[in-house]
Order: structure tokens, then C-alpha cells, then sequence
């Protein structure tokens, strides 16, 4: 949590976060912006592989905000 | 078969992807080979997804996994290679390397609904179901992702997951683990029991017109039995036993993101950290790419590093246990690091069919490296 705030503060420290409006988002809505993999059986099947080779897991982003069309 | 199980479907696949807003079907055949022909994997899997108004998203997918090859434990091969000659005091000429067969077949299923409110806040429901021979797995989830400003630039999300797990243990009177069933002392099969908890908050923020960042924390409890029962240690240097692993497991950890689009390019970098009780940090750095030849053609290409220390209980040197009670010799636990390199094609025919093909090469310090590939076609309804 600490190094998310800082992160963030960081951001908003250097003014870099702007007030984008909905018709500027367009951008956003495109499929190469969205989190994880384009395919989601391709995630889910290399997620597997991962699960199966290395000794962790957990900690996979859940799917968040992104251009807020829906 | 355990030993290569392919069963857990973590928060980013279940939760992630009902929140799309669009009715489609996807087909897609995907393929896995080891090097030295140790272990094949052949997945068909189909995934639909429904709108029903704006307000309701339906996901459902399904995976048929078809494993085969072989995978290397320790055994002891005086009276042929087999998993299961444990807890007899042998040559120490007789302990080898031996590859024990994993074929099995594992068929997974999932459904999430996506429910948007007024404010456009999104609750999503989903359940998972994962079944091989010896394997049964059922996972529960439920995120919820808040609006935190009227133009919809920052969202905080929250997730809970539980997963319970049944594990069909074989020979469990050659079990270095209290079996529960009485019959498994006459060497009957016996059942166990594992569970998981996730627990994870995220937030993101739209920096500009052109990129967002996204932070996250998780916290994990798993508990039951969490060992491989095909896996083997050799203690003295003389006598196989089956693994012990401990019966608990926490773990915490953090991931940060940042996308960004410069016109025909966009680029994603990814950082997660990886702590947990059995003394296991890890690192793991993802590039990711999406370059746009044409309007219906998208080149993809991707580099993950990951990287993790040992856990307390592991060693690979065969004289190395004498008395401990946890012990372990799976390479999973060890210290490694691990490379892919990943590139894929996405191309639109028309504003209904897409089609998309990846190949990748996973490359691991320990001797494992693989290739797998993927090739599918989407219908939008």
C-alpha cells in the first residue's frame, strides 16, 4: 500500500495527472489499453503454465478501471 | 495428474475479463511442449460472452486440457522405477532421477456476471470448476469496482476469491502426511483437503488522453495439504519419501502498471513482488507490446522476467535431509529465474470475424524450456 500511494502521490506531485474528459478517451478504448493479454483464454491458459512451473502465485491484477465506456 | 497440474485459474483470469463490454464468441486451440518431449499439452477452449442490456455481462468459458509426457522425481529403482518404492532403506546406486508418467485430462469451466449500477460501479460475480482424476477444484469470486470522480479517471477495485480443493492421494500408507481415512493404511486412495483465500485491492488512474497506471496489493492464505504427492525426497541419501511441504501458507505482495500509446504503438509495463512465509520472494517484470500495421492487423510482441529465492525446506542435494520434517526437492521451490519471449498477430477481417496467432518460448535457469502457441477466431454477434 505504501509504495502504491507513493507512486500515485508521485504522480500528482508532478502534475502529470489530467482531468480527461469521457469524448477524450478514445485512446483508452481501444483494445491494446486493456489489462492483461488481448485473448482471454490465451491469459488464462500462460497463467497456467506459470502456475505450474514457478513456486508462487496470487497477486494478479483484477481487471480495474480503464476508459469507463460501459 | 498433479505433478503438472494446470488447475488454478488466478484473480486476473476469472475476474478480469466479464467486464467487457461487447457479445462475442471465441474458439481457440492452444499447445504446450516441453523440450526433450517431457511434458505435451493440447487445449481447446471456447469462451462466449453476452450482453444483456448495458447493464449485465455474461462470461462463460471452457477448457479441455489433454496432458501427456513425463516429469522427473526421485525413485528407488532396485525393484524398478516407480514413484511409490518409498520408505525402503537402498542403495544409494539405486536412487535416480526417474520420469514418472503424467498424462491426465483436465476439463474447466467458468461463469461470471458483471453487474453495472446507475453510477456505473461494477459488481462481479464468478465461479470456477477445474476436475482431473485426482483433482477437484471449485473457486468462488466477487470484485467490486467503484467510480471514485464524475469523469470516470480513477476506480478503486476490491476482490475476495476462496478456492477449496480435493486432492486424490494415492498410496497414502507410502505417505510421509497423517492420512486421515482409515483405509488409506491398507493403501486404498484417501482424499485431502486444500483451500485457498485472495484477498486484493487495486486502484487506477487515468494520467492522460494517452496513458493510466495501475497500482494493487494482495494478501493469500492457503491451507490442507499443499505438498505434490508424486513428488519425492531422498533422506540420508539412502531412502525415498514422498515431499512434505508445510500445511499453511501466507503470502502478500504488491503489482504496479503503466500503459501507454504513442499513435500505431502502445506499451505496457508491469512490476509484481511476491513475499510468502515459506521464505520465497519474487519479481516479476513484464514488457508488452502492440504495434498496429494497418487497421486490421496488430503485431504483439512481449518480454516477462521472472525471478524467486528458495524456500526454506528445499534442497536438491540428496544427502542434504536427514531428520527434517518438511522437506522438499520440487524445482518449483528452488531458486530460479525464468524468461519469455512472447509474439502474436491479431487480424480483422470484417467488424465480425478476427483472428489471432501467438507463439512463445519460455525458458527457465533450471532445465525446463518450452514452447507453446496458440491460434483461435473471435465472432462478435
Amino acid at each position: 500500500m505504501r509504495y502504491m500511494l507513493a507512486t500515485l502521490l508521485l504522480l500528482s506531485l508532478n502534475g502529470c495527472i489530467k482531468d480527461v474528459k469521457p469524448w477524450q478517451k478514445g485512446i483508452h478504448a481501444k483494445a491494446t489499453m486493456k489489462d492483461g493479454d488481448m485473448n482471454g483464454l490465451n491469459q488464462h491458459f500462460e497463467e497456467h503454465i506459470y502456475f505450474s512451473k514457478e513456486g508462487t502465485k496470487g497477486g494478479g491484477s483484477v481487471s480495474g478501471g480503464g476508459c469507463g465506456c460501459n | 495428474m498433479q505433478l503438472t497440474k494446470l488447475s488454478l485459474i488466478t484473480a486476473s483470469v476469472l475476474l478480469a475479463s466479464t467486464a467487457q463490454a461487447e457479445d462475442y464468441v471465441r474458439v481457440q486451440y492452444m499447445q504446450y511442449n516441453e523440450s526433450d518431449n517431457r511434458v505435451d499439452v493440447i487445449a481447446p477452449a471456447i469462451e462466449i460472452n453476452k450482453e444483456f442490456g448495458s447493464d449485465y455481462t455474461l462470461n462463460i468459458k471452457m477448457v479441455h486440457d489433454s496432458v501427456s509426457g513425463a516429469s522427473a522425481t526421485y525413485s528407488d529403482t532396485t525393484s524398478g522405477a516407480s514413484v511409490y518404492n518409498r520408505g525402503v532403506v537402498a542403495n544409494p546406486n539405486n536412487i535416480n532421477k526417474a520420469n514418472v508418467d503424467i498424462g491426465d485430462d483436465r476439463n474447466f469451466g467458468s461463469i461470471g456476471l458483471t453487474k453495472r449500477f446507475e453510477n456505473r460501479d461494477e459488481l462481479t460475480l464468478a465461479y470456477s470448476k477445474s476436475y482431473e482424476s485426482d483433482y477437484d477444484s471449485n473457486t468462488f469470486a466477487l470484485s467490486y469496482l467503484k467510480w471514485a470522480d464524475a469523469s470516470k479517471n480513477r476506480s478503486f477495485d476490491a476482490s475476495v476469491i476462496y478456492q477449496d480443493n480435493t486432492i486424490l492421494i494415492k498410496r497414502c500408507d507410502l505417505f510421509n502426511y497423517a492420512c486421515s481415512n482409515s483405509d488409506a493404511l491398507s493403501g486404498a486412495s484417501s482424499e485431502q483437503e486444500s483451500s485457498l483465500i485472495h484477498f486484493q485491492l487495486g486502484m487506477t488512474q487515468i494520467i492522460d488522453e494517452s496513458s493510466v497506471a495501475k497500482a494493487s496489493i494482495f494478501y493469500a492464505k492457503e491451507e490442507g495439504y499443499l505438498s505434490n504427492q508424486y513428488h519425492n525426497i531422498v533422506r540420508n541419501g539412502n531412502t525415498v519419501e514422498a515431499e512434505r511441504k508445510p500445511d499453511e501458507r501466507t503470502s502478500y505482495g504488491f503489482g504496479l502498471k503503466y500503459f501507454k500509446n504513442f499513435g500505431k504503438f502502445t506499451t505496457k509495463l508491469g512490476y509484481n513482488y511476491y513475499h510468502d512465509d515459506w521464505e520465497i520472494d519474487a519479481h516479476t517484470f513484464t514488457f508488452d507490446n502492440y504495434y498496429e500495421i494497418s487497421s486490421s492487423l496488430t503485431l504483439g510482441f512481449g518480454l516477462r522476467y521472472y525471478t524467486q529465492s528458495e524456500a526454506e525446506f528445499y534442497s536438491a542435494n540428496p544427502n542434504f535431509f536427514t531428520t527434517q520434517t518438511l522437506a522438499s526437492m520440487d524445482e518449483k521451490m528452488s531458486d530460479f529465474d525464468a524468461m519469455t519471449y512472447k509474439l502474436s498477430l491479431t487480424y480483422t477481417q470484417n467488424e465480425t470475424l478476427s483472428y489471432d496467432a501467438s507463439i512463445n518460448y519460455y525458458d527457465q535457469s533450471t532445465d525446463i524450456d518450452a514452447t507453446y502457441f496458440s491460434v483461435g477466431v473471435k465472432y462478435k454477434f
